[in-house]
């Protein structure tokens, strides 16, 4: 739980760092998402697969997770 | 019916498929164990569905995201200093009243105050608050007409950015009184379980569709928490006839293109409750940006008649219950 009493908490810092993360959810929702919907479409259109697991993001290609 | 949505045939798959949702849900768990993350999740704990989650995030359309990004900056207020200077509570109940009638100033259809109980937590993760004050927001039912079109994923997502908004301002409005207070409104990044202590807090009963049903807004609406010290006279879950109509009501069942929707209520971690084929589900979901099939066609969501078949359902029963002193249900007549 991050509820403090330091009445600084909320700082200009960590509105800062959000908005970076914010502006890094856009670049990757336009740049990589961009990618990844033109290429989903066109195998879409031609009745192939889009392997989510393997054509995803880079860094989202980890192996399945089993317990 | 289900001829006139997208039929449960896509162009995404797993290579290799992760361990079946249904079996992180805890399906057939005899124990009363915690949740854990699957899909949608929140904060650095590996999750199985990550891939599908991803892709889902990026195939969404950017009149959908813009609501997911603005969300995501205006929760960097979900949390924050408290005031110096402690209200003191010496009537929970009256200090209860006055959180509502606040919260639905600022906006909110419905509120509940509920206790945080293991049930509504995630495995690993621990609040620390004690209340939890549960917030609803109605959609538009004329935009969620268009299920299973982004049409209504616009309108999904446009009502949790309004709700968390309104989560936002009554967690500032605790911390002013001296009392920390968390706001939770980010559907896709939440420590919690938000139905079942929307249940506890009086919001509606769960569905056969896995999804709330109120009175006033049926499954019409979404939810949002503010988790609090602040003392407060705890809701209590409401009876207003939903299991009944359950019961004999097949419309969402017969209206899920994957045929996701049990008949049956399952026995999840330690529970017997209506659950929603997990497998089946999500991908007709990220298909469809959401779907939010089940929760529109439900007969309760339609504007005004929940009251009605709330008020019929508990007359029938209480007829039957003068006439033959049984407890149970109620026939399809009861439900229109």
């Amino acid at each position: 739980m991050r509820t403090l009493d330091a009445p600084l908490e909320r700082s200009w810092r960590r509105d800062l760092a959000l908005l970076v993360r914010i502006g890094g959810m856009l670049v990757g929702y336009l740049v990589v998402g961009g990618r990844l919907r033109r290429r989903y479409r066109a195998l879409e259109a031609r009745g192939e697969t889009f392997w989510v697991d393997e054509e995803g993001p880079t860094e989202h290609r980890e192996a399945p997770l089993r317990r | 019916m289900s001829g006139r949505f997208p039929p449960p045939e896509y162009a995404f798959a797993y290579r290799r498929p992760p361990e079946s949702g249904n079996a992180i849900n805890g399906v057939g768990e005899t124990r009363r164990v915690r949740a854990r993350q699957v899909f949608h999740a929140s904060g650095g704990q590996p999750l199985a569905w990550k891939a599908l989650d991803d892709f889902f995030s990026l195939i969404n359309p950017w009149r959908v995201v813009r609501h997911v990004l603005f969300n995501t900056w205006q929760l960097r207020r979900s949390d924050g200093p408290v005031a110096r200077q402690r209200r003191d509570v010496r009537d929970p109940s009256a200090t209860a009243a006055e959180i509502k009638a606040l919260a639905k100033r600022l906006g909110a259809s419905l509120v509940g105050v509920a206790e945080v109980a293991e049930d509504a937590l995630y495995e690993g993760r621990e609040p620390g608050l004690r209340y939890a004050i549960c917030l609803g927001l109605e959609m538009d039912h004329r935009e969620m007409s268009f299920v299973p079109q982004a049409r209504a994923a616009v309108e999904v997502m446009r009502t949790y950015r309004r709700l968390a908004r309104i989560a936002v301002e009554l967690g500032e409005a605790i911390r002013a009184m001296g009392w920390p207070a968390r706001a939770y409104g980010n559907p896709n990044s939440t420590d919690l379980l938000l139905i079942p202590l929307a249940l506890r807090a009086g919001l509606g009963e769960l569905g056969k569709h896995g999804s709330m049903i109120g009175v006033e807004h049926g499954s019409n609406f979404r939810l949002a928490a503010v988790l609090t010290d602040l003392p407060l006279a705890l809701d209590r879950p409401v009876d207003v006839g939903v299991q009944d109509v359950c019961l004999v009501c097949r419309r969402c069942v017969d209206d899920c293109p994957p045929r996701a929707i049990l008949e049956e209520k399952q026995l999840v971690r330690g529970e017997r409750k209506w659950y929603v084929d997990f497998d089946k589900c999500i991908p007709y979901f990220v298909k469809t940006y959401g779907c939010a099939i089940c929760i529109e066609v439900c007969p309760w969501s339609e504007p005004g008649r929940g009251p009605a078949i709330s008020e019929r359902v508990l007359a029938v029963r209480r007829e039957r219950r003068a006439a033959t002193g049984d407890p149970a249900v109620v026939n399809r007549a009861a439900t229109g």
